[in-house]
């Protein structure tokens, strides 16, 4: 598992070796100049995004093929693709948080809640999003599964913009929201389960789906 | 002597072909070619082994495991023509990973013979040749101390230089009698040099697997026109091709029972070749 999780990440690290220093100073300095968090949570959306690119070097240089030659089980080989997801979507967060407290020190704003709960809801959301992904490239190849998945998600913005004021009226929306913010930590914690709940279960389905391909 | 692969019935269906009842060994101390026309299986053949793909039929042993079995994998050197680590890692990385997945994994030996074989640790293995990558898999199947090396076309597009260094690294492995090798490749000059046996796939089906020295030696190729051809017993002759255009050829499995028979015809020393030309545009015989 060691080797599997150090040739996901050497991979990555090869292929984004200059993008990432440069998305990590360029985000810290958008922050600190616009006092806005949109960029640190954007990054953490990135990088989740970023982590699913190990599947694509796998399809170019034939690793499915070769990794079954090699004394290791589908369950390690498609763990350490959702760990190196985690090792990333964490980094992000946690350098996010840092650079959010830098700015809020520098600033003299508050708002620390804020934050870590804007940090928290796009880990989730992106989490939901990235690892949902997996099972479908494992099945069909990461460029149909990243297709597959903007026009889902075009339908489900477009579907909210257009019917978006109807589903208010329908849905209690105003009362999750203020029982959000009467029980932070209650939600926080549901949706980081809902999160690993999902992780868990795409990463089964994941699993049975690379046991059955052949390369 | 017992055998390091041991396949036996193996069936495999795609749309359009069928890799029918192969029978195949692999013993300790021998290297077998495994020879055939593109698209005949041999690769199939290879991946049902390693347990890549999942057989419709048959049965596979690998050091007397299943195919896919870990304990035998950890024994198990491959070099496929087209499958190994992304390009932009290089050497080194690759040392490190496989270190912390092979129980085996011997980092001196890797670094020692990549220095021997003058691969650069610290470059990309995309800006290697393409002799250079498969000397890097191949050195990356030797660093485990496996006793079995399986190889799809591991020395074709390579010049004649690295194919020999290569086939001599094959002829050094197999000084340990515990060991094996499974070589697919259309250099058939390669197999006539090392092979012990060879092993011949047409159209998915296995024709034959023989010793490669009785095959060379007691078969033969009959030269001459169909009337001459006529007259050689049907149990003598493999295959025939009539009408090319050196005439017409049959490959006999008693060469000398031939000149016997026919002392005037032409009858000449059989290859691996030859044998592939003939049976690949065969009429049956």
């Amino acid at each position: 598992m060691r080797g599997l999780l150090r040739k996901e990440l050497s991979g990555l690290w090869s292929l984004y070796r200059k993008t990432l220093p440069m998305l990590a100073i360029l985000y810290a300095v958008l922050n600190l100049a616009t006092k806005n968090d949109f960029f640190l949570y954007f990054g953490v959306w990135m990088m989740l995004f970023y982590s699913l690119s190990g599947m694509s070097l796998d399809e170019s240089c034939g690793w499915g093929r070769y990794a079954r030659t090699l004394p290791v089980n589908d369950w390690q080989v498609v763990g350490a693709k959702f760990l190196v997801s985690l090792i990333y979507s964490g980094g992000a967060a946690l350098y996010g948080a840092v650079l959010g407290v830098i700015q809020r020190l520098f600033t003299g704003e508050t708002g620390y809640a804020d934050l870590i709960g804007g940090l928290l809801a796009v880990l989730v959301v992106s989490m939901i999003m990235v690892f949902a992904m997996y099972p479908v490239a494992f099945r069909f190849g990461l460029e149909k599964a990243r297709n597959g998945f903007l026009v889902v998600w075009v339908a489900l913005f477009g579907g909210f913009m257009l019917f978006g004021s109807r589903l208010a009226k329908v849905l209690p929306l105003e009362a999750v929201v203020e029982s959000m913010a009467a029980r932070p930590l209650l939600w926080a914690g549901g949706a980081l389960l809902t999160a690993v709940a999902v992780m868990v279960l795409c990463y089964i389905a994941s699993v049975l789906i690379y046991q059955k391909k052949e390369f | 002597m017992s055998n390091l692969v041991a396949v036996q019935g193996l069936v495999k269906h795609y749309k359009g072909f069928t890799l029918d009842q192969i029978d195949l060994t692999v013993p300790e101390g021998e290297i077998v070619g495994l020879i055939g026309e593109n698209g005949a299986g041999k690769t199939t053949t290879i991946k049902a082994i390693l347990g890549v793909i999942h057989p419709d039929g048959g049965t596979i042993q690998v050091m007397g495991k299943d195919p896919g079995d870990r304990t035998a994998l950890e024994k198990v050197g491959v070099v496929f023509e087209d499958s190994y680590f992304y390009g932009g890692l290089n050497a080194h990385q690759v040392d490190r990973i496989l270190s912390g997945i092979r129980r085996d994994w011997d980092s001196d030996k890797f670094r020692k013979d990549c220095n021997a074989f003058d691969l650069d640790m610290k470059k990309p293995i995309k800006d290697f040749s393409r002799g250079m990558r498969m000397k890097l898999s191949l050195t990356t199947a030797l660093a485990s101390h496996p006793r079995l090396l399986l190889m799809d076309e591991a020395t074709s597009g390579l010049d004649p230089v690295i194919r020999g260094e290569i086939l001599d690294i094959f002829l050094t492995f197999i000084q340990d009698e515990g060991c094996g090798i499974l070589l697919s490749s259309h250099i058939t000059t390669d197999l006539e040099r090392v092979a012990d046996q060879i092993a011949y796939i047409h159209r998915g089906k296995l024709l034959f697997q023989q010793g490669k020295d009785a095959l060379l030696e007691e078969t033969a190729v009959v030269r001459g026109s169909a009337a001459v051809l006529d007259r050689l017993p049907q149990e003598l002759v493999l295959v025939r091709r009539d009408g090319g255009l050196s005439g017409s050829a049959a490959l006999v499995k008693d060469g000398a029972a031939a000149r016997r028979l026919l002392p005037d015809a032409v009858i000449d020393r059989t290859s691996i070749d030859e044998m592939m030309q003939l049976y690949g545009g065969r009429e049956e015989a």
